[in-house]
């Protein structure tokens, strides 16, 4: 009882409501401008919380970040382009609606259902991290290394691309997390001799180049297309769209749990939520004909899916240290930074500041329906700014965030290397998310396998010896084998399809000669 | 933009020379070595490597995104991309020399310029941002950023 006092009265001070706030219209202009994403938003955020206290820090993030994966659904409803990835799925339907006259509706059930969706996944988070951080004291290096393996797996047979590309950009993370010093000898890996790379390549730079310096190279490209003006929003937006939501209550449901058990999982985040909850809804809906043709239920579900997702990635960020999106593989960065590391002693440790996250978390998604209808009603104005202006602003803070965690001029090396990386796996169809996974666990990863093999002296029984580490293996191996086994069927499936479509052909052109 | 066959291609033969690299490091007399981990990953990307060229073989080659394809062909898009790509490394050869506080507006604003914002707007833009960002981190936090002339002046005049 005495904590949670002590961290509302922590969180309800001046300072950290005034960092609410100031975050959130960042969050939510950064949202709401095409191909400025919510991570972008959390990585231009590290340099300033690198200075601040930890609950100022989190305070930052998160209402940035729930702020930013609401605010992308406005030019979706204006524009037909989504501010963010997690609003792609159901822009089609959003614009429809507006085409309909229905703009208010489907910016109120937008804006309430972002809401709702982030406190329920904030009640699941809230509920699930401590239970879960009782069985995660438990662990011994023995699991760690099946769970990191398992959130590696996961980020790469869920991510919303091929999972051989996921594989592949997993593998490349785990091999960037190689280079420096190693923990066993030492010995110097992958420097080339220059004392830069010693200590590894900078978690921030390396961030700062994939989610952010990616995204400027991307939009120079994009520079001459200019946004179409954006729609007037009149009237009142929740009383239009407040019957949708009744109607629609155990969708708005369905998507928040859906939701929050995908931003648990490694690797998804709020993008993979909304499409795999838009199309739950699609095949459990009534009326699946008209989804993408100005439907609410689509929308509502999986707009409260992707603003679910983001309090269900902390689950394993803060009781395993496993990041369950991108925004918390930059959280756990942050926390390291401040001497925190996540895992179940956080909750002993820093019980104060896992509770002030909770709060946190509560205040930003009841402050989007109010702050949210007035980015609604802003929107002309946010989304009437100049690129060519803005994106060379965002890139001096790239550089000044990366110069200010390490203050070395090659880190930006760094960062540049990695923008022009992640810029060419994005252009290439290959995910980003399971890259910043492996990379952040590829040290825990390397370092429980090793001393694993130290402790059972070479055994490789060690490894399955205990109940829990065993039960983890079981899962890995199964995941993999069910995804090379699917992946063979689909292959057979689709030559078979080939044969009987040239059987076919062949017969129908000989039907013809006849 | 490339072909999957390249880029699996690539991603392999980036995974054997890992495993050629690692083969380097010293290994301890007993037990695994720095080696072991870094071994077995340039394996597996070299194998996903291959087996993304070799399953990219049956695929018809897939089209790129309109919107992005070719922006190198044309002057209007090539010049702001290849700006964006030069700003880091003038920074970075700049900055040591001229100090954050010269450097910054340069190279932002010939950034701005670059994607077609008029001089004065730009210039005026960048010295804002630049005194921004140096009150904020500088003055504020106390993060050393690179130091040149002006920032020698500044210190000489406050004296």
């Amino acid at each position: 009882m005495d904590i949670a006092l002590s961290s509302l009265a922590a969180v309800f001070s001046p300072t950290v409501l005034l960092v609410i706030l100031a975050s959130a219209v960042y969050g939510l202009a950064i949202g709401a401008i095409p191909g400025l994403t919510a991570t972008m938003a959390t990585a231009l955020l590290v340099p300033l919380t690198l200075f601040a206290d930890p609950i100022i820090s989190l305070a930052a993030i998160v209402t940035s970040s729930a702020m930013a994966i609401f605010a992308g659904d406005i030019p979706g409803a204006l524009l037909r382009i989504p501010g963010t990835p997690a609003s792609a799925a159901y822009v089609d339907d959003t614009y429809q609606l507006r085409l309909a006259g229905k703009l208010e509706v489907a910016l109120g059930i937008n804006v309430l259902s972002s809401a709702v969706g982030g406190i329920i996944g904030t009640t699941a988070l809230v509920l699930l991290a401590p239970q879960l951080a009782e069985i995660a004291i438990q662990f011994s290096s023995y699991e760690y290394f099946w769970f990191c393996l398992l959130g590696l797996s996961c980020a790469a047979l869920v991510a919303n691309a091929s999972p051989l590309k996921s594989t592949a950009s997993v593998l490349l993370g785990l091999l960037m997390s190689t280079v420096g010093l190693d923990a066993v000898m030492g010995q110097q890996r992958f420097t080339f001799g220059s004392m830069n790379l010693m200590a590894g390549l900078s978690l921030i730079a390396v961030l700062v180049g994939l989610f952010a310096m990616s995204e400027l190279l991307r939009k120079a490209a994009t520079l001459h297309h200019a946004l179409p003006p954006p729609a007037h929003v009149r009237g009142s937006l929740l009383k239009v769209s407040m019957p949708a939501m009744l109607k629609n209550r155990w969708q708005t449901l369905r998507g928040s749990v859906v939701g929050t058990v995908i931003g648990i999982l490694p690797g998804a985040g709020s993008d993979v939520a909304a499409w795999v909850s838009y199309s739950i809804s699609k095949r459990f809906s009534r009326t699946p004909e008209r989804f993408g043709h100005g439907h609410e239920e689509g929308v509502i579900e999986a707009s409260a899916a992707n603003n679910a997702s983001l309090s269900g990635a902390y689950v394993p960020t803060l009781v395993f240290g496993v990041p369950g999106d991108t925004i918390t593989a930059i959280v756990i960065g942050v926390l390291l930074m401040q001497g925190i590391t996540p895992g179940p002693m956080v909750f002993v440790t820093s019980a104060e500041l896992v509770s002030s996250l909770f709060i946190i978390f509560f205040i930003a998604n009841v402050l989007m329906i109010p702050l949210g209808i007035i980015a609604i009603r802003a929107s002309r104005h946010v989304l009437g700014v100049d690129p060519r202006m803005l994106y060379p602003i965002l890139m001096s803070l790239c550089i000044v965030g990366t110069l200010s965690v390490n203050n070395l001029i090659f880190d930006l090396w760094i960062m540049l290397a990695a923008g022009l990386l992640a810029w060419f796996l994005e252009k290439n169809d290959y995910p980003l998310a399971p890259l910043i996974l492996g990379f952040v666990l590829g040290r825990m990863v390397e370092d429980s396998f090793l001393s694993n093999v130290l402790k059972g002296d070479g055994n490789p029984i060690a490894f399955v010896n205990r109940p829990m580490s065993a039960a983890l293996a079981c899962v890995v191996v199964s995941a993999w084998s069910w995804m090379i086994f699917a992946a063979l069927r689909r292959r057979h499936r689709n030559r078979k399809d080939e044969a009987d479509a040239h059987a076919s052909a062949a017969s129908a052109s000989s039907g013809s000669n006849r | 933009m490339f072909n999957d066959k390249v880029t699996g291609l690539l991603l392999s033969g980036l995974g054997v020379l890992t495993v050629v690299g690692a083969a380097r490091l010293p290994s301890p007399p007993v037990g695994a070595g720095p080696a072991l981990f870094p071994t077995v990953v340039g394996a597996l990307l070299a194998i996903v490597g291959a087996a993304i060229a070799v399953t990219s073989w049956r695929k018809a080659p897939v089209r790129a995104d309109p919107d992005d394809e070719a922006w190198y062909r044309r002057a209007g898009t090539a010049v702001p991309v290849v700006s964006v790509l030069l700003a880091v490394p003038a920074f970075v050869l700049l900055a040591p020399r001229l100090g954050f506080l010269l450097t910054m507006p340069l190279v932002q604003s010939a950034l701005m310029i670059a994607f077609g914002v008029r001089w004065i707007r730009a210039i005026a833009i960048s010295v804002a941002t630049t005194v921004v960002l140096y009150v904020v981190f500088v003055r504020l936090f106390r993060v050393p950023l690179p130091w040149g002339f002006i920032e020698e002046a500044i210190l000489w005049i406050s004296r």
